[in-house]
């Protein structure tokens, strides 16, 4: 076995500690695939997917009764429907980020996130996908949304932000999904020929579409690597500046702002991030990933979480700096109404989790606290909600005319949905851990020092 | 309760329901002679039972309707094709002209009757709300005797026997009825109550103004009561009177009233209202100056002001000096109080005969004296008050009812017949324990109400639009009621009910509803066809013979009067009272300050049920109230000042007690009353209103049964807070504007030197990134709404709700913001330099923009823009994203968020608009501008070859209704049409004009008029 040192990315940190030969790699992954799972998962799966079925069925008396059984009313005609999709779709800002961004800016370190934070991105995206469905009225028109060539000659209207939200995040879901699913091939032709099971055999082979590992393959794939790479790029860009494009392009105070594209994606990497974070601390110790999801690279990803917690809170200081700059009274109460109207508790909850928490990362010693980083993702996903309900809820329940305030009370029934929300996706991931490699197995060998002969762990010339 | 008996062979069950006479005008194929059908025999219930499994098993799709033609097609109905009935709205013994629109047979719409005096063309909330009480499915269907149907003849031969035996052994027989302007129900009452010897007829109203006309007779020994002509007055002044508001004379009110308020003036002036008042009525609201006082303040009030008016300024009789000699000059508590009531006085002495003093109907003998000396001395009779044109009104309130209550009490009544009405709940168990006594216990009834439930032989009345009548409510109108529909229920109004026992006792048969309709015709004998026609006849009166005023009434009142018990004393130090003290509260006057612990309660007439009776119509329970703008609950309205005294907070449920009555009711808070007083509605409470009715709010009338009918008690209120609470449903919590330029006005004179005030409050300037202007080569559709002329009234409202089935979501729904009006009149509060604030009505409706936020955002263009300016709705391919209602500046976008139409129970459809797609849930709903009424009237233009719908043409819901004429709406292309040149008005402004959204509404400033000595208290 090649005794060179390591190679090393993040700062002097190595990549991966430990000399681990590529077999081991291998093992140490599909670990958890060829074990059947223990009496804690099948709990963690329970809860999950009580909360699920939780979900359902507030979904179900949802669309039997109609959305009144939720809290939106006449001025507030978006509540927690429009909150947790907004909230859901900035969840899988980061795997697509890790993906896709930091792979053109070959940043190594990503190998081994990767698949998890794309994983994560899919299953946010399908969360973020079931409520612009069930919150329409009509939900069995629905399809009205799609421009379908029908006899009635009716076209779908392409001025609506809410339209482009459904070419974006439909956009969005297939284009993941398929690089998810071309990066998983490599490794799940690994596992194929590693198991003696023959229905996951025969799975396998289906899934892995006869991949052999030839280098003609190899370069197919990895030219159609950086081409999804390529196109997931804008995405990243593109989805939540259009789903901030629902309120920047209307004309409601608090929503009306150009600095909104820029503020939503930051705030989607943001919460992203911190996702991401409070997963994979707990997958590696549950998997023993800890030699390869090193503490250097959660101390990275602390360092986004800082860089996007900063940004935020600019962009918080510059709405209210505008509102207060332009002289456009409606603008200017709502934002006094933000911080001191009924919901200023939520608004001061979100300063608190977004602006405040973060702050502690300056510090490296907490940077590479796990408990510490728990804890600030937790305020920081908590956060990113409420800054969702906070734009929501304050612009809609006060706007132009006093004559029609009126507030927002959430029911059982949005708490419900939410729950719903969140069961599906962990009850997705806990599936997901114990089917699919967690880790990218082709992508970590190759940062193996032993699988580049040179000594060099980029092979690409700069 | 509703514990009827299956009888299966009992001889009580009908054979046959439908010997009842139809009406001889029926233009109705529609028929519910069905009723509940709960005798059930054990056939029946079999055959049942197999269709029900057949339909069970086959109901996979809707059952198939079809549509048949008429075998004998009846003259001049065409299917589609509104015709219109000319006929009366009733109320309480007034009435005015209507016409009711009816579809293939079924009234679907009231108008008002634009040849009536008392309509001219409007209506009020409660006409439009009519059409839902006449399908309400919660009446009374058939006769019953005790909890068991009978058939009419039956009932008929029952109570007829009943009378039969009374009128042989001269038993004692009470008729209590419900006031009627109906001169042939008179004669009719008065022949039937002839055939008795032992027989006492009371009519009862509890909302009677019976002091009025006692008041009348003292002072004038007349009981006709002239008519104000409010469009004649330059300075009104109402005590307590809510005549803008009152629903039994406010439609002509806020006609005539208006009038006289337009902008561009007529004849160079404005006139000028002062209000004062003990609640905040919609006349305080409208009014150029309001005082709110203590509603035992009120007589001392106009006391003083007549005192100043005879001493000062040397008006009226020699011979009434020395009698207000013994009245002190009043004492101020307040610089406001005071220099309104020197205005006040300047201001009328200097408008005498243009000047008019309105005093509350339910107000004490001696206000009403006192209204009437002040009228005297000002020489409003035959300038202001029309000598041509009265009203002769029966004592209908408590006077008579107290006797007959004792009478109940101690048996010495045999038989009992109520005709209308509903004395159980109105007198409680004053009432209801005694008349559960009385074997003999007959009652006609629209509802199996309260006092259905203490009577044995009970029987269905007929709503006023399945009846015939006549109405004179003043001198000079005479209109006839002409039933629209064939009695839903087999029905029958009280004078052919009359008829038919009066016929019995003669042992003669007749055909009641043909014996009626002669005795109307008796009338009309000249013009039948065209009173059938017109609705309305203008006769001739004899003018009131009105003699100076009685002077011995008037010190009769100073001397014995009530007022001495407020604690009215001559000022002992004038100067201490000159000090402005900022923590006296409100009041008027110093001397009835030191009581200022005392709670004084004032009730008003409810504007939803009127005195309980409209109780279980939802169209009303569901409008908010003017002015609190709360549904479907009576509540104590007090001052912040009140509620921290009290240390009481909104929706906290306190309990008012008086005598050993305890009235709970939750508290809201309200500006402008005066320190002290609580007020709240009556005609809420009732335990049998039906589905809709039962258990809202809080039963008042205990309360008044205790004060002898006093509609304010000013003495031994006590109050106990439960430490409950209360939700109160409002449909607008916030009230103040916030600075924001949404609802501009002026004063009168600085309207005059700045005409386009509204124009330069707002700064910005119109900027489109589209250079080329959209044109509307046809129609372009607009509306001006005057805020001027809009006193408030909530007409629009519910004709909106009638014209467009509108549904009602209940108080739940509306607690949660969900109210599903298409039309609202927000009401602002501006502060002022005195207590009461100045108030705003602002209609507020879809505004149809031409660069509409909403149409933009929809992403399946379900809202569009139509070629004519409008914004329309496409219910069809709305799938319900409320986007639009999100991005609308004005909010006047209404979503389903439940089915709010799926629990329309039978016959309630039928009063539907044809023309007015009913809306499923999830989808959105807003004003449409009564786009089916523009496609009407287009054809029927294009059926008269002309090319475009002319001026007037097309009336919307809310326009036609309006009674101050505020809503004008047509065709903004044409110049020449009024809205194009209202809309062009100075004072015109766009609510939110700096969006760009480019309303087609534009509203009309509101211009005030006060006085230049009060101005600086209104901080114009």
């Amino acid at each position: 076995m090649n005794q060179a040192t390591t190679p090393e990315i993040l700062g002097c940190e190595p990549l991966i500690i430990g000399h681990k030969s590529r077999a081991e790699i291998t093992e140490l992954v599909a670990h958890p695939l060829d074990h059947f799972p223990n009496k804690i998962w099948f709990a963690l799966l329970a809860v999950s997917l009580s909360a699920f079925a939780i979900g359902l069925g507030c979904i179900a008396w949802l669309i039997y009764k109609g959305i009144g059984v939720w809290g939106n009313n006449n001025p507030v005609g978006w509540g927690f429907d429009i909150v947790n999709f907004v909230f859901w779709i900035g969840i899988g800002h980061a795997g697509t980020l890790i993906s896709a961004i930091l792979f053109l800016f070959r940043q190594k370190w990503r190998c081994a996130i990767n698949r998890a934070a794309e994983a994560m991105t899919i299953f946010a995206v399908m969360c973020a996908g079931i409520f612009p469905a069930i919150h329409v009225g009509r939900v069995w028109f629905a399809w009205y949304l799609f421009p379908l060539p029908t006899q009635q000659n009716l076209w779908v209207n392409f001025r609506s932000p809410l339209l482009w939200d459904v070419f974006a995040v439909s956009t969005y879901l297939t284009v993941s999904a398929l690089f998810w699913y071309m990066g998983l091939v490599p490794d799940l032709a690994t596992l194929r020929d590693r198991t003696k099971n023959p229905v996951k055999k025969t799975i396998y082979s289906i899934l892995s579409l006869g991949w052999r590992g030839a280098s003609r393959q190899w370069k197919h794939y990895e030219s159609a690597y950086m081409i999804f790479a390529g196109l997931s790029t804008p995405l990243v860009l593109s989805v939540h500046s259009i789903v901030s494009f629902d309120f920047a392009t209307s004309v409601m105070p608090g929503w009306h702002t150009t600095i909104f594209p820029p503020y939503f994606v930051v705030g989607a990497i943001f919460g992203g991030f911190a996702m991401v974070l409070l997963l994979l601390s707990v997958t590696r110790k549950v998997f023993h990933f800890e030699n390869i999801i090193t503490i250097s690279h959660l101390d990275a990803m602390n360092k986004i979480i800082l860089f996007c917690s900063l940004v935020i809170g600019l962009a918080y200081a510059t709405e209210f700096f505008i509102a207060w700059y332009s002289s456009n009274s409606f603008e200017y109460y709502t934002f006094v109404n933000r911080m001191l109207g009924p919901y200023g508790w939520c608004y001061w909850i979100m300063v608190l989790c977004n602006v405040m928490a973060p702050q502690i990362m300056w510090f490296r010693k907490y940077r590479r606290n796990i408990l510490v980083m728990i804890i600030v993702s937790f305020l920081v996903t908590i956060g990113m909600w409420f800054e969702r309900f906070v734009i929501i809820a304050t612009s809609l329940s006060r706007d132009y005319l006093p004559s029609s305030w009126d507030m927002y009370y959430p029911t059982r029934f949005d708490f419900g949905v939410l729950l719903g929300s969140f069961g599906l996706f962990f009850t997705l991931y806990l599936i997901f851990v114990r089917v699919l490699p967690a880790l990218s197995v082709s992508e970590l060998k190759g940062i193996l020092k032993s699988s580049n002969p040179k000594g060099e762990v980029d092979d690409v010339q700069a | 309760m509703n514990n009827f008996k299956i009888d299966m062979d009992s001889s009580a069950t009908p054979q046959d329901d439908k010997i009842a006479t139809p009406p001889a005008v029926a233009r109705n194929d529609v028929a519910l002679n069905e009723g509940n059908g709960l005798d059930v025999t054990r056939r029946g219930f079999l055959s049942l039972l197999g269709a029900s499994v057949a339909l069970a098993t086959s109901a996979c799709r809707k059952p198939v309707h079809k549509i048949l033609p008429f075998v004998k097609e009846p003259e001049n109905l065409k299917p589609g094709i509104s015709k219109y009935y000319a006929s009366t709205y009733p109320l309480a013994g007034t009435s005015y002209g209507v016409l009711v629109e009816t579809r293939e047979g079924r009234p679907i719409k009231l108008e008002g009757n634009p040849d009536h005096p008392l309509s001219q063309g409007a209506t009020h909330h409660l006409a439009q709300a009519s059409i839902l009480d006449v399908y309400d499915s919660d009446r009374k269907k058939y006769p019953t005797i005790g909890a068991s149907r009978v058939s009419w003849e039956q009932w008929i031969e029952v109570t007829s026997t009943i009378l039969k035996n009374a009128q042989n052994k001269n038993k004692r027989v009470c008729v209590l009825h419900e006031s009627s302007a109906s001169p042939t129900l008179q004669e009719v009452l008065r022949k039937f109550s002839n055939q008795f010897k032992n027989i006492s007829v009371i009519e009862f109203e509890p909302t009677s103004s019976e002091n009025e006309t006692i008041a009348f007779e003292e002072c004038f020994g007349l009981s006709s009561i002239p008519q104000p002509k409010l469009d004649k007055a330059s300075v009104i002044l109402s005590l307590n009177s809510d005549f803008l508001g009152d629903p039994r004379n406010n439609v002509s009110s806020i006609k005539e009233w208006t009038k006289t308020r337009k902008i561009p003036l007529q004849q160079n002036s404005m006139s000028r209202l002062y209000s004062v008042e003990s609640f905040l009525s919609l006349t305080g609201t409208n009014a150029d100056h309001r005082l709110a006082l203590k509603p035992s303040q009120l007589l001392e009030f106009a006391l003083g002001l007549a005192t100043i008016l005879i001493e000062e300024y040397q008006i009226g009789d020699k011979n009434l000096i020395p009698i207000f000699e013994k009245v002190s000059r009043p004492t101020y508590s307040s610089a406001y109080s005071e220099a309104f009531l020197k205005t006040l006085a300047l201001d009328l002495s200097e408008n005498i005969g243009k000047s008019l003093v309105l005093v509350g109907p339910q107000e004490s003998k001696e206000l009403h004296i006192a209204g009437l000396l002040l009228n005297a001395l000002l020489k409003s009779f035959s300038n202001t008050l029309n000598l041509k044109n009265y009203t002769t009104r029966s004592k209908n309130g408590y006077g008579k009812i107290k006797n007959f209550l004792e009478d109940l009490k101690h048996n010495k009544v045999d038989v009992l017949v109520t005709l209308g009405g509903n004395p159980a709940y109105h007198f409680g168990e004053a009432f209801s324990i005694p008349a559960q006594k009385i074997q003999n216990n007959i009652r006609l009834s629209l509802y199996e109400d309260e006092t259905s439930q203490v009577t044995r032989y009970d029987a269905p009345l007929s709503h006023f639009l399945e009846s015939w009548d006549d109405s004179k409510p003043t001198s000079t109108s005479f209109s006839i009621h002409q039933p629209t529909l064939r009695s839903l229920y087999q029905s029958r109004c009280t004078g052919e009910m009359l008829l038919e026992w009066q016929a019995h006792l003669e042992n003669i048969t007749i055909l009641p509803t043909e014996a009626w309709i002669s005795e109307i015709k008796n009338n009309f004998k000249h013009n039948w066809n065209e009173i059938l026609q017109k609705g309305y006849i203008n006769v001739d009166s004899t003018p009131l013979a009105l003699s100076p005023i009685n002077v011995s009434a008037v010190s009769r009142m100073i001397d014995e009067g009530k007022y001495r018990s407020f604690g009215l004393r001559r000022p002992q130090n004038d100067k201490k009272n000159k000090q402005d003290d900022p923590s006296s509260p409100h009041g008027f006057d110093e001397a009835s300050n030191h009581n200022d612990a005392v709670i004084e309660l004032q009730f008003e007439i409810s504007h939803a049920t009127f005195d309980g009776r409209f109780a279980n119509n939802g169209w009303l329970q569901e409008l908010p109230h003017p002015v609190t703008k709360i549904t479907w609950d009576n509540v104590a309205n007090m001052s912040s000042k009140t509620a921290q005294t009290l240390n009481l907070k909104n929706e906290d449920v306190i309990e008012l007690a008086y005598g050993n009555k305890i009235l709970s009711l939750p508290v809201f808070i309200q500006q402008g009353l005066a320190e002290g007083v609580i007020t709240t509605q009556i005609g809420y409470g009732r335990t049998h209103a039906g589905h809709v009715g039962s258990n809202i709010g809080s039963n008042v009338f205990p309360l008044l049964m205790a004060s002898d009918f006093s509609w304010s008690l000013t003495q031994n209120v006590s109050i106990n807070k439960t430490g409950k609470t209360y939700k109160i449903a409002t449909t607008q919590k916030h009230a103040d504007l916030m600075g924001r330029p949404i609802a501009h006005e002026a004063a009168l004179d600085d309207y005059k030197n700045n005409p386009d005030f509204p124009k330069q409050d707002d700064h910005s300037e119109s900027f489109d990134l589209y250079k080329k202007e959209h044109t509307y080569p046809g129609h372009k559709w607009g509306m001006s709404i005057d805020l001027t002329s809009c006193v408030g009234c909530n007409a629009c409202v519910t004709a909106c709700n009638t014209e467009n089935n509108v549904p009602v979501v209940g108080k739940d729904q509306v607690l949660k913001g969900r109210e599903m009006h298409w039309i609202r009149i927000d009401r602002y509060y501006r502060e002022t330099e005195q207590e009461s604030p100045a108030v705003i009505h602002e209609p507020m409706l879809c505004q149809h923009c031409e660069d509409a936020p909403c149409e933009n955002v929809c992403p399946v263009n379900a809202t569009t823009h139509s070629e004519e300016g409008l914004n329309e709705m496409t219910y069809n391919r709305c799938i319900g994203t409320r986007y639009c209602s999100n991005n609308c500046p004005y909010k006047v976008r209404r979503f389903n968020f439940f089915d709010y139409t799926d629990d329309i129970l039978t016959p309630e459809e039928l009063g539907k608009n044809p023309d007015v797609t009913i809306r499923m849930r999830g989808v959105m709903e807003k004003c449409t501008f009564c786009v089916q009424r523009i496609q009407e009237a287009r054809i029927d233009a294009k059926s008269h070859g002309h090319e475009r719908i002319s001026d007037g043409g097309v009336k919307s819901a809310c326009q036609q209704v309006c009674p101050a004429d505020a809503i004008v709406f047509g065709d903004l292309n044409d110049p020449s049409s009024q809205v194009a040149k209202l809309s062009k008005s100075p004072h015109g402004f766009h609510i939110l004009q700096h969006l760009n959204t480019k309303p087609s509404i534009t509203y009309l400033a509101k211009i005030r008029n006060p006085h230049p000595n009060l101005k600086e208290f209104e901080s114009l």
